[in-house]
């Protein structure tokens, strides 16, 4: 079957062993990889009873079937799994080269259950899986594990770990790869999944090659689009993501002052893409076959180290006021180095610094005054949340379970959809992330339908978005979201950087190369239906949960607090009216859940018990 | 024999106000982005410059990209990108 390696691994970390699954060329047609096929064997492999700490709940990687094609920016991952920061259904991509190294193992997937009763790291390598003392590991940073493993195994092999967040099963723990260049599921606490079953690493790598169904036909598409992406991609590669910081500020999307404050025009200068270029950028760094590059290098004094790009930027600078670029980037590579994400720890952290200013949590209580734009403060908290200590026990719990725990109000400033801490771009400036926070299936994220890339610059006329949209509007955005989501949920089964949708990728495009690598002829109408099997095979995980449209909403700050000054002082977005429209498009019910004939005309009969009835 | 001069390619805000994706103009000497940005306000409108993020490039295929300040030279042959918003994350 070109394209896959055709199987996946069942590991099973409690009795240390191991069967392979093969994957049938329906079931790939079906869900392509990637996100697909990790929420399929999520269904498969758990039930709606799994606690997402018990050995029971499955840790799945994915590769997608453009991986080591040299398709661009095909060098991604997916970990799926049971979220133990929400409760519900996660994903949670990376790039960088694990992905890469997992399919040169031989894999198309792995699927970790078990708990292990001593902790353990995986070795797959060349079809062959082993399981390792992990003792020495234990304790160690995401670096130094990286390191470690790859003094032992030589460098062309990939390291999927955690840090000590990720051992003590902190909620805000991600999984890291790549040693100082950090690249991270970050989001929705996979790493402690990781921590829970004593799994420090897995370490891949092999020689198998993935077939391609046309290499000449592909070798042709792949350079013409390289070319392309190279230079509609410069800006990525000058400034990386966090060269958007001044215009976000400027369009009134940038979180400030934890999501309170409108406009920070002058601050904004000190902590932007352009200015770490003056400073302290070295250079920058690319996922596996990416052309791009937005990845940034840059030294704080003890060597070259992964820099923070927008969402880190944004999450531990604007939104707690502090502008001092060394101290956001020495909490960049703390985070990093303890395995949490950085946009929940931002988060976590402006909402200390508001309740520190209101009086419901004191200096006493979290060890040092939370001043706002304290650089100080942002970095003894990233500490005390990655290692669990003092008041970081609390904050790591996330926002909505700190806020619950604090009380006298503290609910209030917890900026959260499902328990998922909002990422750094605002749904009072780009009306369609209103929608798009509330429904998205694992809590607040922009990345689970990218709708607001549509309304920000790009266009996508292939798609029926031929201008730019109205980012002030309500109407339509409902349909919007649902399309876009679907269209995210094919490219993380596909395994590709969204980025690239923005630079002149196309549906036709990943058709031709869905073609050339598989053989498979997909239109852009399958295409778009795969996606949307997909996202409703996530949407049942979580009805199966007990989520309905009552789950689908967003902090009363962004609801009924307009921003007050900046690029978007005085809307707010119309969240009932977006959802009432993409309810009735998704072909749900007015409660949010799928109908069985939705679900029916998607091929997804298998998984209708999973409906509540 | 090619003719002197430097290949502008628009992207986002500038093409949609350029109206077209590239344009060569033809330059015997160095010339600046300033003196450029004053040549298509000429052509297509005093607006615009305004329509872009202010991200000019001079781009190679092999060497990548590199940011041009306003008064910066810009040879014959060059390759002049106008960037439309850096994307964030």
């Amino acid at each position: 079957m070109d394209g896959y390696q055709g199987r996946v691994a069942m590991i099973d970390l409690g009795k240390r062993r191991y069967r392979d699954i093969p994957l049938d060329e329906g079931l790939v047609r079906k869900y392509i990889g990637g996100s697909g096929l990790g929420t399929y064997f999520l269904m498969k492999f758990c039930t709606p009873g799994t606690k997402p700490l018990s050995p029971e709940n499955p840790l799945i990687f994915t590769t997608g079937p453009f991986q080591g094609t040299g398709i661009p920016t095909s060098g991604r991952h997916q970990v799926v799994t049971r979220s133990p920061l929400t409760g519900v259904f996660l994903e949670s991509d990376a790039g960088g080269s694990f992905g890469f190294h997992l399919k040169r193992a031989g894999y198309d997937g792995l699927i970790i259950t078990g708990r292990s009763e001593r902790p353990v790291y995986l070795k797959v390598l060349d079809g062959q899986i082993g399981f390792e003392d992990g003792q020495d590991l234990w304790g160690l940073d995401t670096m130094e594990t990286d390191a470690m493993l790859k003094s032992i195994f030589g460098e062309k092999i990939g390291v999927s770990c955690i840090g000590p967040a990720g051992e003590k099963q902190i909620p805000l723990a991600g999984i890291f790869h790549d040693g100082t260049d950090a690249r991270a599921a970050g989001r929705g606490g996979a790493g402690a999944v990781m921590g829970s079953k004593n799994l420090k690493a897995i370490v891949a790598g092999g020689s198998s090659g993935t077939e391609v169904h046309d290499r000449e036909a592909l070798t042709a598409l792949i350079s013409e689009k390289n070319a392309i992406l190279k230079e509609k991609g410069a800006g990525m590669t000058l400034y990386g993501t966090a060269g958007g910081m001044g215009m976000a500020e400027e369009l009134g999307d940038l979180p400030i002052r934890n999501w309170k404050q409108g406009s920070w025009k002058e601050e904004v200068r000190e902590i932007t893409g352009q200015r770490m270029a003056e400073t302290i950028l070295t250079g920058n760094y690319g996922c596996v076959a990416c052309p791009v590059r937005c990845g940034r290098v840059v030294n704080i004094g003890g060597g070259n180290i992964g820099g923070p790009e927008y969402e880190t930027m944004a999450m531990l600078g604007s939104n707690c006021l502090v502008n001092d670029l060394e101290a956001i980037a020495r909490a960049n590579e703390q985070c990093n180095r303890l395995g949490i994400d950085t946009i929940s720890t931002g988060s976590v952290i402006a909402f200390a610094m508001e309740c520190y200013e209101h009086g419901i949590l004191t200096g006493e209580q979290a060890g040092m005054p939370l001043h706002w734009g304290s650089g100080e403060a942002v970095n003894y908290l990233v500490t005390k949340i990655g290692n669990g200590e003092g008041i970081g026990g609390l904050l790591g719990m996330g926002t909505r379970a700190a806020a619950q725990e604090l009380g006298r109000g503290a609910e209030r400033f917890a900026i959260h959809s499902k328990g998922l801490e909002f990422p750094a771009h605002d749904p009072r400036c780009f009306k369609s992330l209103a929608a798009g926070y509330a429904t998205s299936v694992r809590g607040a994220c922009h990345l689970n339908g990218y709708s607001y890339a549509w309304e920000r610059s790009a266009t996508f006329p292939e798609f029926g978005y031929p201008e730019k949209q109205d980012r002030t509007a309500d109407q339509g955005k409902g349909v919007m979201n649902a399309r876009f989501q679907n269209l995210s949920s094919l490219v993380d089964s596909l395994k590709i950087c969204k980025f690239i949708l923005l630079m002149g990728v196309n549906l036709s495009d990943i058709s031709r190369w869905l073609k050339c690598v598989t053989g498979w002829e997909y239109s852009i109408e399958e295409l778009e239906e795969t996606g949307e099997r997909i996202y409703n095979m996530k949407r049942i995980f979580n009805a199966a949960l007990g989520l309905d449209s009552r789950h689908d909403t967003l902090p009363q700050r962004i609801l009924e607090e307009p921003r007050g000054s900046g690029g978007s002082a005085d809307t707010l977005p119309d969240l009932n009216m977006q959802l009432d429209e993409y309810y009735s498009y998704r072909g749900w019910s007015n409660d949010g859940i799928p109908l069985k004939e939705k679900l029916e005309g998607l091929g997804l009969r298998e998984f209708m018990n999973w409906i509540p009835s | 024999m090619s003719r002197n001069g430097v290949t502008l390619k628009f992207y986002g805000p500038w093409q949609r106000a350029a109206g077209v994706e590239e344009l060569f103009m033809p330059q015997d000497g160095v010339t600046t982005v300033r003196c450029l940005l004053k040549k298509l306000e000429a052509r297509f409108g005093e607006e615009f410059s305004s329509h872009g993020e202010g991200l000019v490039c001079l781009y190679d295929s092999g060497k990548g990209p590199r940011a041009l300040d306003l008064d910066e030279e810009i040879l014959p042959g060059s390759t002049i990108l106008f960037l439309g918003i850096v994307e964030s994350g």
